[in-house]
């Protein structure tokens, strides 16, 4: 490859390292500090209420219907679940951007990634 | 949980914290055996409140290295494949094994770090990777270092070999709670050359998703108590940022022979405990 296609490549693949970055720092900003506010706002009306956190979580499939009802447990368990989550929702925006790119093997590298979390989450399913 | 243990609590995190990233091993090395040990607290509950906040420390901590362009994506999710397969591994073991038999693990986790924190020397430059090596994968990585400047380019090499010991940093990761950065910073940095800044900013990174995939296990199989968990990942995140701020103040000889007895300590009480004596 001469200098010049060198330069091209180079510039191509910097513009697509730019793009992956860029969301994967939204995706952190975002996940964390929703998941801040989502566990003060549970501790919060925990405290207002009169309703103490347990000292267990309730069972995945039960997290989300409990914080809609606005039970404190619910809203502070759907606030660590989703801190949980926050790096495999960037793996997600990372497959997406690397689809976009036909970067195969890292399209790859990122399934494999995300059955591992389906795995783990699967694995603890009581 | 009365309002001085929970004071009580956030002071220990924080300080678990401070000083876990002062010795660059992360806030849980501390916390899991204080919580167990001193705030009786089931040891598998004080693992999955460490390893949430080794994901909350990650979470919040990583943008920075990111942004600095510290952080090598593209190798980071190369080597999470075999780490949170680890780490999985691990999780699982740790929920599975018998109690006594966890703690008599830990505690010896303890005891060699103290060992080879004693034993650690000053290992000198290590070369950095060549820039025009061979890179398949691109995983080339490039940023700007220093008051000059100077942009450092390289690329990692034996990429493969780190394999099987990232996914031991993982297995590591998922039993403990710890993060996996003792194990995956060597790794990058003396196997695969890849220069210490970018190696610690990559494990940094790399470390919130390897312990998610164990956290997960724990969560589910209800070892999740969210009350110390909360308040662990508030104390572990202060404790971070103050650690991060006094590790170039403090004499780093004094402060590894403070740890080392700390260390010992910790791990013979949790034998004695494994035990039924304590």
């Amino acid at each position: 490859m001469s200098s010049r296609q060198q330069q091209v490549w180079d510039r191509v693949h910097e513009r697509q390292r730019r793009t992956l970055y860029t969301w994967i720092v939204r995706i952190l900003t975002g996940g964390f500090w929703s998941s801040v506010t989502l566990i003060v706002a549970g501790v919060l009306v925990a405290l207002v209420g009169g309703r103490p956190l347990g000292d267990e979580v309730a069972p995945l499939v039960d997290v989300v219907p409990s914080a809609l009802d606005l039970n404190p447990q619910g809203i502070v368990d759907l606030g660590i679940l989703l801190l949980l989550f926050t790096p495999s929702m960037y793996v997600v925006v990372s497959l997406v951007i690397f689809l976009r790119q036909r970067d195969r093997m890292f399209v790859v590298v990122c399934c494999a990634l995300l059955a591992i979390v389906m795995v783990s989450v699967g694995l603890g399913l009581r | 949980m009365g309002i001085a243990e929970v004071i009580a609590l956030i002071v220990v995190a924080a300080g678990a914290g401070t000083l876990g990233t002062m010795l660059g091993l992360g806030g849980g090395i501390f916390l899991v055996p204080i919580l167990s040990l001193v705030f009786d607290i089931p040891l598998r509950s004080a693992i999955a409140a460490s390893a949430i906040s080794v994901v909350a420390n990650s979470v919040s901590g990583s943008r920075i290295y990111l942004q600095a362009r510290y952080t090598n994506v593209r190798l980071a999710y190369v080597l999470l494949v075999p780490t949170a397969t680890g780490a999985i591994v691990g999780g699982v073991l740790a929920t599975s094994m018998p109690l006594a038999a966890l703690k008599i693990v830990f505690a010896t986790l303890l005891i060699t770090i103290a060992y080879i924190m004693v034993r650690r020397r000053n290992p000198g430059a290590i070369p950095v990777a060549r820039s025009r090596a061979p890179d398949p994968l691109r995983l080339i990585g490039r940023y700007v270092d220093g008051p000059a400047g100077d942009v450092v380019t390289y690329v990692p090499r034996r990429v493969r070999y780190g394999f099987p010991m990232a996914s031991l940093g993982g297995v590591a990761s998922g039993l403990f709670g710890i993060g996996g950065g003792p194990v995956i910073v060597p790794v990058m940095n003396l196997l695969m050359r890849v220069p210490v800044k970018a190696a610690a900013s990559t494990s940094s990174f790399m470390v919130g998703m390897t312990a998610s995939a164990s956290a997960l296990i724990y969560y589910s199989r209800g070892h999740v108590d969210p009350v110390v968990t909360v308040i662990s990942v508030a104390g572990i995140i202060v404790g971070a940022r103050v650690g991060a701020r006094l590790a170039s103040k403090l004499r780093q000889d004094l402060l590894v022979v403070l740890f080392v007895v700390v260390l010992t300590v910790l791990a013979f009480s949790m034998y004695l405990d494994a035990f039924g004596v304590l």
